[in-house]
């Protein structure tokens, strides 16, 4: 009787195992894929949202700390251009950094298929 | 929430099979639950087998991640050792990831398995965000499997329960099985211990009478059809609480919902169903609480540090900063509390403001949370959680104090003012807060007559140059801001008292911070009644602060006593309450039972016959400690008919005593004082000159205590009309507009009208009863109208003292002589013969008793006086009072008791 249930166990054991094994490459190219691709989508708008770069295009024309002059806006004008432009820089970087890492995941299984049947003769090699 | 019940499958009779296929209509579960083209059921294998099974299948899970999360560990090394190969050369490098040989291969291998963990770990986490949004279609057929959505302590405890069964050798698995099981978690023990019960006691009797308590139900290794029905109860229990598992606390209200018998067990511990879906809630709250702790802190990172804004508009503010404290940077450090409960004040003050840029006040009386609200905005608009109008904006909170203390120049305070109002306006993005706005009304500094503070404001906010949000009082309101420029100004937003549910949500959300400072653990029924008792004694204050303040004395005061499990429970919260309000509150005990049921026999050691008076009023006190009586009206209200002399007053004075405490519990105010309309500002105050009122004065400085109306028949009728009201609605508003509670009074009348009538009905030999009817309904009829005797609980008539009472009397009152005389050291006793020299002396069928402390005044009093100033006594000595007012002296002899 014991013995039959841990035979049982067992077996019930490994058709999970072949069922999940299966399953991965799809799970990573369907749900993973969209689950990271929210992830990256998400940093963006954090990106974004902490650059506040919407704001700043809003305000390009309304002078900074209450300066309500002609020098004043015409300073507040300049200041707002080189602050965008390298806000644009660095936003352009992190977009440049999560679609790599999207591009990664999309690449990873075809470069570790490709590693382990590259170097899969080697290993019994001394 | 209605319990719900699985329907058998009327097709194959619930046996899910038929001719050996499955049914079509349940599918083979015999049994369903059809919603919203939502088809529930539960299927998951009970049996020794499948537990071991998935017992099996959980640990080697278990062993694989573990594995799994070494595998990152040897990834790391690996690459470490291929870095050391190429002395961390990129080309090189490179080339040797492009050369096959082994150390590449275990690299990627490895990082295969690291992939594998991570699709380990993330799967099941999608898969349950999947279920949840299928759960809410209403529109799509859908089949949901109960057993799909037990998180993992659940299905545990399911397994563990059909273990217990067969441990037990009891079958099937019953409800009783399941509580026993839940009963041991660690969730279900935090909320019975929030119930005040110890779950062991509970363990040990179920453990014991198991087999009598699921009965004989033919034995089978399954479950019962309740046992089901409780775990589709905890389905819904799990939806309605927006849960996506069913957590233990799910079962115990699934088990408490679907089954009368566990009902009738908890409810032998008090415990009914709805406190436990209380106490769920209440740690529900908690988790909702953390959980939008940590969002706000994560949102803290994008405000800004200092005072100006994400677009660089604002400027610096020196001079307000100097008179101000900013909320949003004290949200931003986490300084303010999260608000609860207020979510619709919070949001009424946003869409006033955004609706037309308006100015904003808060209006409520003090404690009601107004600046919980302005905390609760300042949070929101830390984390952005807002209309755009409030985006990148700061709430400021400026200090009249401040800003007037030093002022002192012609001209200064206005000029702090304007610079203030000019960096607000300038800045843009400030949104100013003053508390207490009424207190700018009338303020300008000396030698600038005319324009004051608030009507600067006033036109500032009309300009729309600032956004203000304030807080003032009901009182204030009306007294200083209402028909003002500055109150024009503003929108009124109404903060309201919180009801039974949010103060118990307030308190809950608070009760954190008081256990850790105390020590202490609070139960559910303790908060319940904490928000009872403050709702009903402490009148002159508001909710929730009144409750939260209570709950933290009952915290000191149980965290002082010597009790080791410093459990906060409803009856140390009643003793509190008595202690402050002398009112007795706490469940009766047995000898206070006694007591009462003896309640006539104890009044009558103060009080001689009248015992028809005695019996009503012993009634009325059982009446009103049973808490039967109506809450919304005083305790009881009785009129006192009789001649004068008889014991009116004293048996007032008695029931003052028995029922408060003490005898100076009374309030006593003399009618004869009040026989003109005039006097009617003396009794509730006027706004002109006399202030409060001698009544509603004295009940709101002593709402718990005897109120005495002597000689009521000699006041005003317009007087009398007055507390007509009282008896019947059990509130007073004075001159001044503030509601005063009559609820906790016991009112007592007295009236010598009718005397005449009552002392000659009792010459005839009537009793009482024989002419009550005649002396209400005809001989007081043109004293006392209909209506105002009818608000009377009672109507008692005092006879007229008898010459055998009027002895017993004498005795009461040469006692007090004799407690006098002992507290000197001295002894004293009258004789038998002497004490009834003294009634007959005393006896006056007219005046009653009165007459008699006169003679025990003038003989006895006098007599003693004159004996004891002649030194002829010493300590010890006994003085005996004799017939025709002789005194003799016993000298004390010896050391033995008395001085015999």
């Amino acid at each position: 009787m014991t013995k039959n249930i841990v035979i049982q166990a067992i077996k019930s054991l490994v058709l999970d195992w072949v069922g999940e094994i299966l399953y991965f490459p799809i799970w990573w190219y369907t749900l993973g894929l969209k689950r990271i691709f929210l992830f990256v989508w998400n940093s963006i708008k954090n990106a974004n949202r902490n650059l506040a770069l919407g704001l700043m295009f809003k305000h390009m024309f309304s002078p900074m700390f209450g300066q309500y002059d002609k020098q004043g806006r015409a300073i507040s004008f300049f200041m707002r251009f080189i602050l965008i432009i390298f806000r644009l820089i660095a936003f352009v970087f992190m977009l440049i950094f999560y679609i790599i890492v999207l591009i990664f995941w999309i690449c990873l299984p075809i470069l570790v298929t490709w590693g382990l049947i590259t170097n899969f003769t080697e290993i019994w090699k001394q | 929430m209605e319990a719900v019940k699985f329907q058998t499958c009327e097709t194959c009779g619930g046996q899910g099979k038929i001719d050996g296929h499955n049914c079509g209509t349940c599918r083979g579960h015999g049994s369903f639950y059809f919603y919203d083209n939502n088809f529930v059921y539960w299927d998951k294998p009970l049996s020794y087998a499948h537990i071991f099974i998935r017992e099996f299948k959980r640990t080697t899970n278990l062993i694989v991640n573990g594995l799994l999360i070494v595998s990152i560990f040897l990834a790391i090394i690996v690459f470490f050792a291929i870095l050391n190969l190429v002395e961390v050369d990129p080309t090189r490098l490179w080339e040797f990831l492009n050369t096959p040989n082994k150390y590449n291969f275990y690299l990627w291998f490895l990082i295969m398995l690291n992939m594998g963990m991570y699709y380990r770990l993330a799967k099941p986490a999608m898969r349950e965000d999947k279920r949840w949004k299928v759960l809410k279609d209403t529109e799509t057929f859908t089949k949901h499997n109960i057993a799909d959505n037990l998180n993992n302590e659940s299905a545990n405890i399911l397994d563990k329960t059909w273990l217990y069964a067969r441990y037990k050798k009891v079958f099937p698995a019953s409800v009783w099985h399941l509580l026993y099981m839940l009963l041991g978690d660690k969730d279900i023990r935090v909320v019975l211990a929030r119930l005040g019960i110890g779950a062991d006691n509970l363990k040990k009797e179920i453990d014991e009478k198991l087999a009598t308590l699921v009965g004989d139900q033919g034995g089978k290794k399954e479950l019962t059809e309740n046992f089901k029905e409780s775990l589709l109860n905890a389905y819904f229990h799990m939806r309605d609480r927006q849960s996506r598992y069913i957590a233990e606390v799910d079962l115990l209200a699934g088990v408490v919902m679907a089954s009368q018998e566990i009902r009738n067990f908890f409810y032998d511990f008090d415990i009914d169903e709805e406190k436990i879906n209380n106490v769920i809630t209440w740690v529900n709250i908690n988790k909702e609480l953390t959980g939008r702790s940590k969002r706000f802190r994560s949102r803290s990172f994008y405000k800004p540090k200092g005072g100006i804004n994400r677009s660089y508009t604002a400027i610096a503010t020196p001079v307000l900063d100097s008179f101000s404290d900013d909320l949003t940077m004290m949200a931003r450090s986490g300084y303010l509390p999260l608000t609860i409960a207020r979510e619709k004040e919070i949001n009424e003050v946003i869409t006033t403001v955004e609706s037309s840029l308006a100015s904003v006040i808060l209006v409520g009386p003090p404690g009601i949370g107004k600046g919980r609200v302005i905390e609760g905005i300042a949070n929101r608009m830390m984390a952005e959680e807002v209309p755009e109008l409030f985006q990148d904006k700061r709430l400021v909170s400026a200090s009249l104090p401040f800003l007037i203390s030093g002022a002192s120049e012609t001209g200064k305070l206005e000029e702090r003012f304007l610079a203030i109002l000019n960096e607000v306006a300038v800045s843009g993005n400030i949104i100013l807060y003053i508390e207490n706005i009424h207190q700018l009304v009338g303020i300008s500094s000396q030698g600038t007559e005319g324009v004051d503070l608030a009507e600067v404001l006033s036109s500032e906010i009309r300009k729309r140059n600032v956004i203000v949000l304030a807080t003032t009082s009901h009182k204030d309101y009306v007294q200083t801001l209402e028909g003002s420029a500055l109150g024009q100004a503003l929108k009124k937003v109404n903060v309201n008292e919180p009801d039974k549910n949010q103060t118990i949500k307030i308190m809950e959300s608070h009760v954190g911070s008081v256990e850790g400072k105390h020590k202490v653990y609070f139960t559910y029924n303790a908060l319940e009644k904490i928000y009872e008792l403050s709702d009903r004694y402490m009148p002159d204050r508001y909710l929730p602060s009144k409750a939260i303040d209570l709950m933290d004395e009952a915290a000191i005061f149980v965290s002082k006593t010597k009790r080791p499990d410093k459990l906060v429970r409803e009856e140390d919260v009643a003793i509190l309450v008595s202690q402050k309000t002398n009112i007795p509150l706490t469940q009766v005990t047995v000898q206070e039972s006694a007591k009462l049921m003896n309640l006539e026999e104890e009044i009558h050691q103060r009080i001689v016959g009248q015992e028809k008076a005695v019996k009503h009023v012993s009634a009325a006190l059982r009446r009103a400690r049973a808490e039967l009586r109506d809450n919304k009206r005083p305790i009881v209200n009785l009129l006192f008919l009789g001649p004068t002399g008889v014991g009116k007053t004293e048996l007032a004075k008695t029931v003052a005593e028995k029922y408060f405490g003490d005898e100076k519990n009374m309030i006593r105010l003399d009618m004869s004082e009040y026989q003109n309309q005039a006097s009617l500002p003396r009794l509730i105050g006027s706004t002109q000159g006399a202030g409060a009122g001698l009544l509603t004065e004295a009940v709101r400085q002593k709402p718990f205590a005897l109120l005495l109306l002597d000689e009521i028949e000699k006041a005003h009728p317009d007087i009398l009309n007055i507390f007509l009201q009282v008896m019947e609605d059990g509130r007073l508003t004075d001159a001044l507009g503030r509601t005063v509670d009559f609820t906790n009074l016991i009112i007592v009348a007295t009236s010598n009208a009718g005397t005449k009538f009552i002392q000659d009905q009792i010459n005839l030999g009537k009793d009482v009863d024989e002419f009550q009817d005649k002396l209400i309904k005809e001989e007081i009829r043109d004293i006392f109208r209909p209506e105002f005797i009818n608000r009377f609980d009672g109507t008692i008539v005092f006879r007229p003292l008898t010459a055998e009472e009027i002895y017993k009397i004498a005795g009461f009152m040469l006692k007090k002589v004799k407690v006098r005389l002992e507290e000197k050291g001295i002894f004293f006793e009258v004789t038998d013969a002497a004490q009834r020299e003294l009634a007959i002396a005393g006896f006056d069928p007219v005046f009653g008793a009165r007459p008699l402390r006169r003679v025990i005044q003038e003989r006895v009093d006098n007599a003693l006086a004159e004996f004891l100033l002649g030194g002829k006594v010493g300590r010890r000595d006994v003085i005996v009072y004799d017939v025709g007012g002789k005194l003799t002296i016993k000298k004390a002899q010896g050391y033995r008791q008395k001085g015999y």
